[in-house]
């Protein structure tokens, strides 16, 4: 039985699972997934989700607790209000009881460039957890929190699921509010659930699904609401149901075991009636390119906020510019830099065109070919990443090396289409997730699909013995 | 294309960055290989292409009253600020008091 369930059910007493896990992780943090912890108190009465302790990124505004977005820049900062996500959350009765960590301002693929030091995968604290909403990812792989939120620009909730071993949905663009939740790449940030099992997310989605006045980019959701009763319903012959295999996310670069369990993913889909078909997506290949583009140059725009004036930190100069600089280039880690760097140059006049404007072309031309397929395919199956958790400090000097890390899930957010990763199997001791993606809206339909995958499978009930022994990768 | 270390400087001052010499040529190689990496965006031809900006775009950028509400969190915004006078934020001078307030 899910861990929500099993409190929603009164099977776990849920004032008690609040208390214990604030309690513990406090107490003990093997992988440094946490940023900051609360005291939480008794739970209200009632709420879908009523004394379910959880964690949120900390990019997520919290009026309790600090928000650092894994950055020096913003160490010291405690937001006025709560992000409507964390809104919602709590109206529905759940317990933050703390803050994860996070690549800086969500820029990485292995929560390397947090300000605070890297989380560690409990699989194994050699390898990193992914990123960048790592820390969630790792607490919810090491039983700490039955739920987190994490956020996905690029593949940030999914990949950093795949390599700790646990489930996590990057819903449709607009479906959850981006208010409150600090800005990297806008035009496709996306917040999600990440938890052990589908059926966990889709409870999550329940609460979280909302148009918000406060985010103009948030829609109203066609499917509504009733994920979860929708996922349990659903039935497990999947005759009828038409799931394609982009040839282009199984080709060169991408692991042979990593290959071998997306293909073994399709077999069980196979065997419970569904139809598996190649197909070919040509324009994949560019989806990297266009996205290192386009995520640097709205971050460059974004970023501009933090200029030592109205909140967060502040260096002195010897005028405003000086102050500006100085404030930016001490907040600032490398990474971040880096990103701010490539998309001033590809804003600035003379490459314009050349640069942005050409990378938001071919975007369409990559979310076209998606919606294409989706005429004649329900759902995609692909890997989530082309490997296993890497080793810490492999690709920190490399960051082409670091970005590949990205390229089976950055399709899904130049489209802003539904995505999640499962656990499909271990490839040397490490999980190795399975990517499905749908058409916009299908957010319900894609966990139902995860969710027989999981009644039929056991790799999502393997957990790690605590990290510290793990395998060699 | 090339990258030249005179260019980085450019694309920092519009960043607000000041980069050490040895940060500046490091970021000028990345940039470098990412740029190049990204070239390949030339090879399908998009001319005829409206670009995306926003997957939701039949949703995205409407416009909402002009509605005051009260937040209620005015004060707890100033708490925030680094350096303050009572209610006001203060920084450097940066009009230049000789001037007419353009330059």
């Amino acid at each position: 039985m899910d861990i929500l369930e099993a409190i929603r059910s009164g099977e776990l007493a849920a004032g008690e699972a609040a208390a214990s896990a604030a309690e513990s992780i406090s107490r003990r943090d093997p992988c440094g997934a946490f940023l900051s912890t609360s005291d939480p108190d008794d739970p209200p009465p009632g709420g879908s989700l009523g004394g379910v302790p959880y964690a949120a990124k900390d990019n997520m505004s919290t009026a309790n607790l600090p928000t650092t977005c894994a950055s020096r820049m913003l160490e010291d900062y405690t937001p006025v209000y709560d992000a409507t996500c964390i809104e919602l959350m709590e109206s529905s009765g759940a317990i933050l009881v703390g803050k994860t960590n996070m690549d800086e301002f969500a820029m990485g693929s292995s929560n390397e460039t947090s300000y605070f030091g890297p989380t560690r995968n409990p699989w194994n604290h050699g390898v990193v957890p992914g990123g960048s909403s790592g820390g969630s990812a790792a607490a919810v792989a090491a039983g700490m929190v039955p739920l987190a939120l994490g956020t996905d620009t690029g593949g940030s909730i999914r990949q950093p699921a795949s390599f700790c071993g646990i489930t996590g949905m990057k819903p449709t663009y607009g479906a959850i509010s981006r208010r409150g939740v600090i800005s990297f790449a806008s035009s496709m940030d996306q917040v999600g659930p990440m938890a052990l099992t589908a059926g966990d997310c889709a409870l999550a989605l329940d609460v979280l699904v909302a148009r918000d006045p406060g985010d103009s980019t948030s829609v109203e959701h066609p499917e509504g609401g009733g994920f979860f009763r929708r996922v349990r319903g659903s039935s497990a012959d999947l005759s009828g149901i038409r799931i394609g295999m982009p040839k282009e996310y199984y080709g060169v670069g991408i692991d042979e075991p990593v290959t071998e369990i997306a293909l073994r993913a399709a077999r069980v889909f196979e065997d419970l009636g569904a139809t598996i078909e190649e197909i070919s997506l040509p324009h994949t290949e560019y989806a990297l390119p266009a996205y290192y583009v386009i995520s640097s140059a709205e971050a460059s725009s974004n970023l501009a906020r933090y200029d030592g004036i109205s909140y967060g930190m502040r260096e002195i100069g010897d005028d405003i510019d000086d102050l500006y600089r100085n404030t930016r280039s001490r907040g600032f880690g490398e990474e971040v830099k880096r990103r701010i760097m490539l998309g001033s140059f590809a804003l600035s006049a003379g490459y314009y065109d050349a640069f942005y404007l050409r990378a938001a072309r071919v975007r369409r031309v990559i979310a076209e070919e998606i919606d294409r397929a989706f005429r004649r395919y329900d759902y995609l199956l692909t890997p989530t990443c082309p490997t296993v958790a890497f080793p810490l400090g492999e690709r920190v000097e490399d960051p082409m090396a670091m970005y590949m890390a990205d390229v089976c899930t950055i399709p899904a957010n130049l489209a802003g289409i539904p995505a999640l990763s499962m656990p499909g199997g271990f490839s040397g001791g490490l999980p190795v997730g399975v990517q499905l993606m749908g058409p916009r809206f299908s957010d319900g339909g894609l966990l139902s699909l995860a969710d027989v995958f999981q009644r039929t499978t056991d790799h999502h009930l393997r957990r790690p013995s605590d990290g510290v022994e793990g395998v060699e990768p | 294309m090339r990258i030249s270390s005179d260019q980085v400087e450019r694309i920092a001052q519009l960043a607000r960055l000041h980069l050490e010499d040895d940060e500046r040529e490091r970021i000028r190689g990345d940039l470098q290989g990412i740029l190049e990496h990204v070239g390949r965006l030339d090879e399908i031809d998009v001319d005829e292409i409206d670009p995306m900006h926003n997957p939701a775009e039949s949703d995205a950028n409407v416009l909402r009253d002009d509605i005051v509400v009260e937040s209620g969190v005015s004060d707890g915004f100033l708490e925030s600020v680094p350096r303050r006078d009572d209610r006001y934020v203060t920084t450097p001078r940066f009009v230049d008091p000789g001037s007419d307030g353009h330059g």
